[in-house]
């Protein structure tokens, strides 16, 4: 089992090394000759070219919630300090390939169908993290709702991968707005934190943000009182 | 509501809070734009003062910032109107402190490693506020106490935008153009302000200078600090609220009082024109043993040779008893147009000057000065409310600073209610090469 996971890891790091020398040299056949790998083989552990480039947003996935496990009192975090760590942890390991993400996230994982295991992952994450913390996230079933905000999730790291401020100074403003705003819908408090967040996409020009998932957490929201 | 147009976000959440504060009308007047920057700009004559006040209170982003606008501003004799002193130090502006996820991420992003693995134990919950930023205990490898001040994401960023707004908002107060500059000369110390690795340079500049043995400065931890996170040793002590709750001997509040008193004199005497340009309490510890706390370096000013100068000039020349001179200074330092011509309202100001003189003068009538002085009081507080209503920006920006040292100085004095030997300034003073 161990075997298995080290081979799919070399294939991941042959395949990401040979992608961020030359996109254009990096194919399967190449990644399975320089290993020395039939092509089928390489096939048994990633089910396409993409997949394997997609595989790092997966092990960055897992090295997130590694780091969750070794914080010392995690299960008294907020929820949205619990939305805050996930956020923030991708956006370092991310930070770490910028170039990688910049080029591949849109194709691979924005676009690309949602079933991914990158994209499920987050899901299930962010359903765990709904689930554990308090507050009444009733508007909408919490599987539904960890789906949209992990698209919304997806859209902050568009808008980081655009953000040219200072250590992305942009982007964590954003976030920490954001994520005070949703913490105050999911506890029906919409309008304290609101004009701040409102404030915060206004002042970036909000590229790409208010997408129309949130506009139908809104509509939710909106018509529960209309 | 059927669907909500594009930038729903925004509207929702920002103009449901700005419209339930300020009335229908100006919630139909935003949801038709969504920038109401522009809108205040084109609009801005038909905006009542009560709705720019209460606007500014929601856009504003940095909670603290309005609020310190306010401090030191309204010292700077009255350079903003009662109303927005009231807004902006109203309990609302509490700021909601940076949770944990954000306060690992800003260390994170700064020193590639979490707290935990920076100090011997960091406490995520801040002890403490600040005006951009929020101070968490912790200690250092050898158990030392520490204090860390964690900056807010954006500050830069959001000092500019809250500054266009106060500006906005301002304009329509002050008939002198002079507004914008004296905002200007705000903007800068605050941006300065916001490179905690000025403040500690600034730390080590004061603990170099400060001979006295009475005042303590926090160190400086270097490697554990950048721009926005600046770590020093932590002080014990009380805020003056708290000193003065245990309700402290005469004696102990004059001590204190004293060394505060020639902490700014000291100063003057200096060749170095260095000044802490942050006097408020806040920024002063009392501490175990008769020993002053000094905190807070983000702020500190050096003058211009000439400008301590005039002002010490100034000073001579009142204390000396010269009137007629006293008022040529106040014309070469702008303050008054045409002393041997004097309009109305030239002659108010004028007039304004020399009570100011008077009353601060008194202080160096004889040789302790009582600040508990009831008449003092409240005879400096009929001037700065008569230097309200003059609403004009007139004389040095540096004197923005100026105020705020000796009236900050002033206020805690007179909290302490401190008894006050004076005259070795006074000679400082009188003595001064200008
Ligand atoms: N070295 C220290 N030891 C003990 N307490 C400290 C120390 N540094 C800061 N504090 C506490 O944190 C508070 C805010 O710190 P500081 O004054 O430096 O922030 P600031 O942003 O400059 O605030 P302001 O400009 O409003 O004074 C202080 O009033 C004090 O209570």
């Amino acid at each position: 089992m161990k075997d298995k996971k080290d081979i799919k890891l070399k294939i991941f790091e042959t395949a990401f090394e040979m992608y961020l020398e030359n996109p254009t040299q990096f194919s399967v056949r190449n990644v399975a000759k320089e290993l020395k790998l039939s092509r089928e083989q390489v096939y048994t552990h990633f089910t396409s070219k993409k997949a394997i480039l997609r595989y790092f947003y997966q092990l960055c996935f897992e090295e997130y919630i590694n780091q969750t496990n070794e914080i010392d009192r995690y299960s008294e975090f907020t929820l949205e300090e619990k939305l805050g760590h996930l956020v923030y942890t991708h956006i370092e390991l991310f930070q770490k390939e910028k170039e990688f993400v910049e080029s591949t996230f849109n194709e691979i994982i924005f676009k690309a169908n949602a079933n991914n295991l990158f994209q499920k992952s987050l899901e299930k994450q962010v359903e765990i993290i709904l689930d554990t913390s308090e507050g009444d996230a009733s508007i909408l079933p919490k599987k539904y709702l960890a789906m949209i905000l992990v698209k919304e999730l997806f859209h902050i790291f568009k808008f980081w991968i655009k953000d040219d401020s200072e250590k992305s100074e942009d982007t964590i403003e954003l976030i920490d707005k954001i994520i005070a705003f949703l913490g105050e819908i999911l506890s029906n408090q919409i309008i304290t934190k609101g004009i701040d967040l409102g404030r915060t996409l206004w002042g970036q020009n909000h590229t790409g943000l208010a997408p129309n998932d949130l506009k139908f957490l809104f509509n939710s929201f909106f018509n529960r009182f209309a | 509501m059927k669907s909500l147009p594009e930038g729903a976000l925004i509207r929702s959440g920002r103009f449901a809070k700005a419209g339930m504060s300020t009335g229908g009308n100006y919630l139909r007047h935003y949801l038709g734009n969504s920038l109401p920057i522009k809108n205040l700009h084109q609009d801005k004559r038909t905006l009542n003062r009560k709705n720019a006040v209460s606007i500014f209170k929601e856009l504003s982003q940095l909670r603290g910032l309005p609020l310190k606008l306010a401090q030191g501003m309204s010292m700077d004799t009255g350079l903003l109107p009662i109303e927005f002193l009231e807004v902006m130090s109203s309990a609302q502006y509490s700021v909601s402190p940076m949770n944990r996820a954000l306060v690992r991420t800003q260390f994170k992003r700064n020193f590639s490693e979490y707290p935990e693995n920076i100090f011997q134990t960091f406490d995520y919950d801040a002890f403490a506020a600040a005006t951009i930023g929020q101070v968490h205990h912790a200690t250092n490898s050898n158990g030392v106490r520490l204090a860390v001040k964690v900056q807010y994401p954006n500050v830069r960023k959001s000092i500019n935008s809250d500054l266009k707004l106060l500006y906005i908002f301002g304009k329509q107060f002050f008939k002198g153009k002079n507004f914008e500059k004296y905002l200007d000369e705000v903007r800068e110390t605050l941006l300065e302000e916001t490179d905690y690795l000025n403040e500690g340079l600034n730390i080590q500049k004061f603990r170099n200078i400060i001979s006295s043995k009475e005042i303590i400065i926090p160190e400086y931890q270097e490697s554990t600090s950048n721009e926005q996170v600046l770590t020093m040793t932590f002080l014990e002590g009380d805020h003056l609220d708290q000193m003065l709750k245990k309700e402290p001997d005469q004696n102990i509040k004059n001590n204190y009082g004293q060394i505060m008193w020639n902490f700014f004199h000291e100063n003057i005497n200096s060749s170095n024109n260095t000044f802490h340009a942050d006097v408020h309490p806040g920024n002063f510890l009392f501490c175990e043993g008769g020993k002053l706390g000094v905190i807070d370096f983000g702020c500190i000013k050096i003058f211009p040779d000439q400008f301590i100068k005039s002002c010490l000039r100034l000073v001579q020349k009142h204390l000396n008893g010269s009137h007629q001179e006293f008022q040529k200074e106040l014309e070469c330092l702008g303050f008054i147009k045409n002393v041997s011509d004097l309009s109305a309202k030239e002659e108010k100001i004028e007039k304004l000057f020399s009570n100011l003189a008077i009353i601060l003068g008194s202080i160096y009538d004889k040789s302790v000065f009582d600040f508990g002085n009831k008449k003092f009081r409240e005879d400096l507080n009929i001037l700065l409310r008569n230097a309200m209503e003059i609403r004009e920006v007139r004389g040095s920006e540096q004197f923005i600073f100026f105020n705020r040292i000796t009236f900050g100085l002033m206020s805690i004095l007179m909290k302490l209610e401190a008894k006050i030997e004076t005259s070795e300034a006074r000679g400082i003073i009188l003595n001064a090469d200008c």
